[in-house]
């Protein structure tokens, strides 16, 4: 006979079926929400972080007032386009903390046009600079140089290698495909400088619409800092030293990134809240009821020799086993409808996803499981604590 | 008969509030009962007949007097101590169907071993089922038994702790005639062995059953003549 607390508990709640399986979705609910909504913003945060590390750079420096679009196009690969003097790049080697410098050309090129093969952002860098590209051109061109006429894209690009593409009349030639980052590098098509310049060049002969973007001028500057150095004090100094310029730090970035989404993220943690205090003012009121209804077989339990202690264990234990199921499943039905979700959402928030690592998503699971279960003992603890401190008499004379 | 005292009353009072003014349950009893006793207690309904039962297994605290058993004060016992004694020294049978729904007539009947700390004996547990006549309903659960088996039931799990003392409040209150006789020849064949028997009823005809009687009137307690 497997007689004891636990099969009491097991058997109390398989009495009412329909009772238990409106608390499990009470809490199923509220877990998984949680759960969906933590991720989405760890899996944003996690995405920017890596990706601006994948990056490379430390700082970025481009036209006053650029800050917003750069982020955009750094962090969405929204197409975007800007420019200053190329000596920015001369004079930004020059600061103190400085490093490695690359200079960048951004364009946008045309949609709807036949000329162009639809709107795209291409960045023109300098092989000989670049860190960004280079690495990966190495590794997977074996260093081979990109001829002026070959570009590399992001990983959502859906363009192969062997693939030709048109941009502003000028054909140019798939030659790789970059891994996915979670970043606006996914969507960007990048050209050798001189391939970008000659295609400007090109423009007003084959394309509907010229480039206008003198030899001269740049869109950004890529800054990777000298070891020990500060990034936020090179950014300073540069724009101190170099008028009319914004140098953006990669953390800044992420700061400014996170913020776009802070409003979002204020609503879902006010929902979430919401749905905690629900779901456990809901089981408080039910476990009210239930040991209301249950107090002359309660009373019973202490006649025959239960300690006060025995019956607390027992309405907790009811809850807590209650809102663990609910937890667990909500955080399983969550986790399934993430993953099969997940491009949905990606498309939707029009922000790149990087899941949290095994040991974080672990943790969240373990940190919400103890949450749930909590909750169900807070919310059971007042009517457990009044009917184990109720006199067996009282109980059964009231639960007549 | 064992003339040892085994449950000492003295001055048992129990008052409840009732609106402005208060109503005395037990008013001032005082009983002796001495291992093995069986005695019958009559009286109308709400006489204060349970609410005496409940003190003397210390359900609910008295509001003046002192209860003792085998000498030692109930009121002295901390809840742990005090929830053994029930466990261990007192076997209740109340006047309601008192079974847990969920449970099985087996389960039932072992529930008290789990509150003594005692293992579950399953040989001793199925005995006691058929020696009230459930040996084949061992396995049934209490909505799915008669009213009389679920109070027979509730007999057997009263003596599954092998409990000195029996306390017994209406137990054959729903019962019929035979089923009644056959509920009280166990009480009076338990009392033989030894259990002192405490047995409250609004049926004058059980005290044929005890060895003394009494009758309860507004909360005190008074010798029946008819017996005692």
């Amino acid at each position: 006979m497997k007689l004891g607390l636990p099969y009491i508990i097991l058997q109390n709640l398989k009495r009412k079926p329909y009772r238990t399986a409106a608390i499990v979705l009470c809490v199923l609910i509220a877990t998984g929400v949680l759960f969906a909504a933590t991720v989405t913003m760890r899996s944003i945060q996690n995405s920017l972080q890596v990706g601006l590390e994948r990056f490379g750079a430390d700082v970025i420096v481009v036209p006053r007032g650029q800050q917003v679009t750069t982020q955009e196009a750094f962090i969405a690969g929204q197409p975007t386009a800007f420019y200053m003097d190329a000596q920015i790049a001369k004079h930004a080697a020059a600061q103190p903390g400085v490093g490695r410098v690359a200079a960048q050309v951004f364009v946008q090129t045309l949609s709807n046009a036949k000329c162009c093969a639809g709107e795209f952002f291409l960045v023109g860098f300098e092989p000989g600079n670049d860190f960004t590209i280079s690495p990966w051109l190495t590794t997977h061109l074996h260093g081979r140089a990109l001829q002026p006429d070959e570009i590399i894209v992001g990983d959502r690009i859906l363009l192969e290698p062997g693939e030709t593409v048109i941009f502003y009349g000028s054909y140019f030639k798939v030659v790789g495909v970059l891994e996915p980052t979670g970043m606006g590098i996914d969507r960007t098509v990048f050209v050798p400088v001189e391939g970008l310049r000659q295609m400007i060049a090109a423009s007003p002969e084959k394309a509907e619409q010229p480039l206008t973007i003198a030899p001269n001028q740049i869109s950004a500057v890529l800054i990777k800092v000298t070891p020990g150095a500060k990034p936020s004090e090179v950014a300073e100094v540069i724009e101190n030293k170099i008028h009319g310029v914004q140098a953006i730090t990669t953390t800044q970035m992420i700061i400014a990134v996170t913020k776009q989404f802070a409003g979002l993220l204020n609503i879902i943690l006010a929902v979430i809240a919401m749905l905690w205090l629900m779901a456990l003012v809901t089981i408080a009121l039910i476990f009210t009821l239930i040991v209301n209804e249950r107090q002359r077989e309660l009373g019973l339990l202490r006649a025959m020799g239960a300690r006060q202690g025995f019956v607390f264990r027992m309405i907790v234990g009811e809850a807590m086993l209650l809102t663990g199921a609910g937890g667990a499943l909500g955080l399983l039905v969550s986790a399934i409808l993430f993953y099969a979700l997940q491009g949905v959402l990606e498309q939707n928030l029009q922000t790149p996803f990087l899941l949290p690592d095994p040991i974080e998503a672990i943790a969240l699971v373990v940190f919400l499981l103890g949450l749930a279960i909590v909750s169900g003992a807070l919310a059971s603890i007042q009517p457990a604590l009044r009917i184990s401190r109720l006199e067996p008499y009282e109980a059964i004379r009231q639960g007549e | 008969m064992n003339m040892d005292v085994q449950i000492s009353l003295r001055g048992l009072t129990k008052v409840y509030p009732q609106g402005a003014t208060q109503v005395n349950a037990v008013d001032c009893v005082s009983l002796d009962v001495c291992a093995g006793d069986f005695i019958v207690i009559t009286g109308r309904s709400g006489i204060g007949k349970t609410t005496l039962l409940s003190l003397i297994g210390r359900l609910t605290e008295p509001t003046a007097g002192e209860i003792l058993i085998d000498g030692v004060d109930l009121k002295s016992l901390d809840d742990g101590a005090l929830s053994n004694f029930r466990a261990r020294k007192i076997g209740f049978v109340f006047q309601f169907a008192s079974l847990i729904p969920t449970l099985s007539v087996l389960e039932n009947i072992a529930l008290p071993s789990l509150f003594a700390g005692q293992a579950v004996d399953e040989k001793r547990t199925l005995e006691l089922a058929r020696m009230v006549g459930l040996g084949d309903k061992w396995s049934s659960y209490p909505p799915q038994l008669s009213g009389g088996q679920r109070r027979r039931v509730a007999i057997a799990r009263a003596l599954i702790n092998r409990p000195a003392i029996l306390l017994a409040d209406e137990p054959t209150g729903d019962l019929d005639v035979d089923t009644e006789r056959e509920v009280l020849d166990l009480f009076r064949a338990f009392n033989r062995q030894g259990m002192t028997v405490i047995l409250v009823t609004h049926n004058p005809s059980l005290i044929a059953y005890g060895k003394r009687a009494f009758r309860m009137e507004q909360g005190t307690l008074m010798p029946d003549q008819g017996l005692t």
